[in-house]
């Protein structure tokens, strides 16, 4: 019986059909091997990418981050530089290179966020935004304020700093007391343990944490710094009252006189000196007490917010927003590190210890890094579902800004706490939060 | 009248001048430890291990763990401090031979040449001075780009005579009218043209108004943040108040004992030189305001 198959003849490869077939293989695999490596477009190859970053409250985030840059300048022939200064710093810098119309090709707001003032001078990012909105299933609803006017994007968000309440458990035991859940808890705690030599602290000064915290009191008491919309004030409202009536009551029952002196720093000190019985911080001031103090670190928990009288809970985060001047020398280089670095969020939050909150939705997928294993910091991994920014329930409006940056709002219950009537810090703040709104829509 | 009752005996006045000096020292020591406090917390801040300086249930003004020079190898091997203190002098240095170099004719012209509104132009050149940087590093910033400068020590050497020379100008013009016309006139009279006679007779004996010229600009220079927070972000290009502000406190964490360090090793020299030159830094002064 013979065989059915037929035989195979022999194969003939003429010069084309190897150059074709050879071709279309590299090409294909090079193109996998671009996206496998994520690589950047070949006209990115020797140019130069100049970028100013704050110092990061976590030292080792920024080693980690300048190496990180590095490591995907050398992969697409980006020659890349990190300039990094503190937070306070970075306004006044920009004012400079805006002036100047040179300086870094991507920029970073942290805190204070100025996508608003410089939008027209900032490069539209929506395309860069919207992509990494789609990739990552949607940016959270308050991110956009952070880098929207107008309905673009000239902003984008890279992460925010949670502020909760870091506490001492075996304090709180000390004077019978569970772990606290309310702003009420945190009060009584700081009445009973004051007289024992353990205070609490928040800042009744002009500094980044004042801003944060006292707004977290507000919030969680109900009240509104501007309509949705962010164009009507609303803090001059019954529960703004109750709030700085709080202030006052917890400032005269639980905490001592220093507190109108701190810094951002102090309440680190504060709580790493084994004296505070509860702050209201970022988690660095838990990391600077780990790091020094281990005896106090092994009974300092978190707790993501105290709630208010209502039930509410609402932690005020501090956004981190990346930015590209129109003056910049590099845009594609700056807009594909935007890219990058979105990318790479599981091993920047990694790196920076927990301390970085993504904005990305499918970026709260547990475990956290950085969060997931830590059995006290492993409560922060829903921040997202409590977290607001200043202007709430309103947008970070440039009005909004300087609102922030002026310090109105700590005034109004440093005023309060030092013994001024309500009803005329009421006046006094309102006003010139009034005036502050007026300026900008006349301009 | 006997000659003891005048001059008193030895004991008794040898008493009271001990006496004397004891209330006048008692009466310095206040000064004197608000004036070495600050350098003794540097010190001790410097030295401290890390855990020492969080402790609140001790007396912080001495070391309750062994003394470290951890925070010195951190700001030499981890930070550029060599470099921030070589970009400081350099700074110092070019800054005060600019300030001289247009404030010594400046100031000799205003005071010397019987020019019509030199007393005017005087005040008016040193009103510019008290216009604060905070309005200034604006429009600054657009002439350190034009000139290509921005992100280089180089920018500040630029921009510090803005008010290192109408200070020193003041200064200078104040210290010229004091001395007398007289020596001007005899030089020129042997011979001296009005260039002459400032170089080799008016300019040496203005010593004191010209260190203390050259100290203003040094420390003027040296004291800066602003400016260069505005104009320099490249790490190596930095002077020390601003490397050691923006280095080393990284928002609500500091590395206090880094940081004093870092002030401490540029202070002290800086307040030796000083003394070295505190008589003639006191006769530039006192010259300056006598007229």
């Amino acid at each position: 019986m013979t065989d059915p198959r037929p035989v195979p003849s022999a194969v003939t490869v003429d010069r084309r059909d190897f150059i074709r077939v050879t071709g279309a293989g590299v090409a294909g695999a090079t193109l996998l091997t671009m996206l496998e490596a994520r690589q950047a477009p070949a006209q990115l190859r020797g140019t130069g990418l100049r970028m100013l970053k704050w110092s990061h409250f976590v030292p080792a985030y920024d080693a980690w981050f300048d190496d990180f840059a590095k490591k995907w300048g050398d992969a697409n022939g980006v020659k890349v530089r990190v300039d990094h200064i503190p937070h306070l710093e970075l306004p006044a810098r920009y004012a400079a290179e805006f002036a100047a119309g040179a300086g870094h090709d991507l920029i970073y707001f942290v805190g204070q966020i100025l996508t608003g003032q410089y939008y027209r001078n900032l490069v539209d990012l929506s395309d860069v935004a919207e992509g990494l909105g789609k990739k990552y299933g949607a940016w959270m609803e308050n991110a956009k304020s952070a880098g929207q006017v107008g309905g673009r994007w000239y902003g984008v968000p890279d992460f925010y700093i949670a502020i909760p309440v870091l506490w001492r458990k075996d304090l709180f035991d000390s004077v019978g007391l569970g772990a606290p859940t309310t702003w009420e808890d945190l009060r009584k705690a700081a009445r009973l343990l004051k007289p024992k030599g353990h205070p609490t602290g928040m800042q009744f000064s002009h500094c980044n944490d004042a801003n944060h915290n006292w707004r977290a009191l507000m919030y969680c008491f109900g009240v509104k710094e501007t309509d949705p919309s962010g164009q009507n004030i609303l803090i001059d409202s019954k529960e703004m009252r109750e709030a700085l009536r709080f202030a006052k009551a917890i400032y005269d029952e639980g905490m001592t006189p220093e507190v109108f002196s701190w810094d951002d720093a102090s309440d680190n000190r504060f709580l790493a000196s084994g004296v505070g019985s509860w702050i209201h911080d970022a988690i660095s001031a838990f990391r600077t007490t780990q790091d020094t103090n281990p005896k106090v670190f092994e009974h300092t928990y978190c707790l993501p917010e105290a709630a208010g009288p209502a039930g509410l809970r609402w932690n005020v985060g501090e956004p981190n927003v990346w930015a590209i001047w129109k003056f910049s020398k590099n845009v594609p280089a700056a807009k594909e590190f935007i890219q990058h670095i979105a990318n790479n969020q599981k091993e920047a939050m990694e790196a920076s210890r927990g301390y970085n909150m993504p904005f990305l939705r499918e970026q709260y997928k547990k475990p956290m890094p950085g969060l997931g294993n830590d059995s006290k910091l492993g409560v922060l991994q829903e921040q997202d579902k409590i977290t607001a920014f200043f202007g709430h329930p309103g947008p970070m409006t440039p009005p909004a800004q300087e609102v922030l940056t002026t310090f109105i709002v700590p005034d109004m219950f440093t005023r309060v706490a030092r013994g001024a009537n309500i009803e005329e810090t009421m006046k006094w703040g309102v006003g010139e939060i009034r005036r502050i709104y007026t300026k900008h829509k006349a301009s | 009248m006997p000659a003891s009752v005048g001059s008193g005996n030895p004991r008794s006045r040898r008493t009271r001048e001990v006496r004397r000096h004891l209330l006048v020292y008692s009466g310095l020591i206040p000064f004197l430890v608000i004036a070495v406090f600050p350098i003794f917390w540097m010190a001790i801040t410097a030295l401290k291990q890390e855990p020492d300086l969080y402790r609140m249930d001790v007396v912080p003004f001495w070391f309750h763990l062994p003394p470290t020079w951890k925070n010195f190898d951190f700001l030499f091997h981890r930070t550029f401090y060599v470099d921030w203190i070589v970009n400081t002098m350099s700074i110092s240095f070019w800054v005060s031979a600019i300030t001289l170099l247009t404030a010594v004719p400046a100031g000799y012209a205003l005071a010397r040449l019987r020019l019509p509104f030199a007393e005017n132009l005087g005040i008016g050149i040193f009103m510019t001075y008290l216009v604060p940087a905070i309005i200034l590093f604006i429009p600054l910033a657009r002439v350190v780009s034009t000139l290509g400068l921005q992100d280089m020590w180089w920018a500040l050497v630029a921009v510090y005579p803005t008010f290192t020379i109408p200070f020193c100008t003041w200064l200078l013009m104040g210290f010229f009218k004091t001395v007398p016309f007289e020596i001007e006139e005899a030089a020129m009279i042997d011979g001296c043209g009005q260039l002459g006679a400032l170089l080799r007779v008016v300019l040496p004996v203005s010593w004191p108004g010209l260190i203390t010229s050259v100290i203003f600009s040094f420390t003027l220079s040296m004291q800066d943040f602003l400016y260069s927070l505005a104009f320099v972000s490249i790490s190596e290009q930095k002077p020390v108040p601003l490397g050691v502000a923006t280095e080393l406190i990284r928002g609500d964490v500091y590395f206090w004992g880094s940081l004093m360090a870092g002030a401490l090793l540029v202070g002290v020299p800086v307040a030796i030189v000083y003394n070295l030159f505190l008589d003639k830094f006191i006769s530039g002064i006192t010259g300056a305001a006598v007229k």
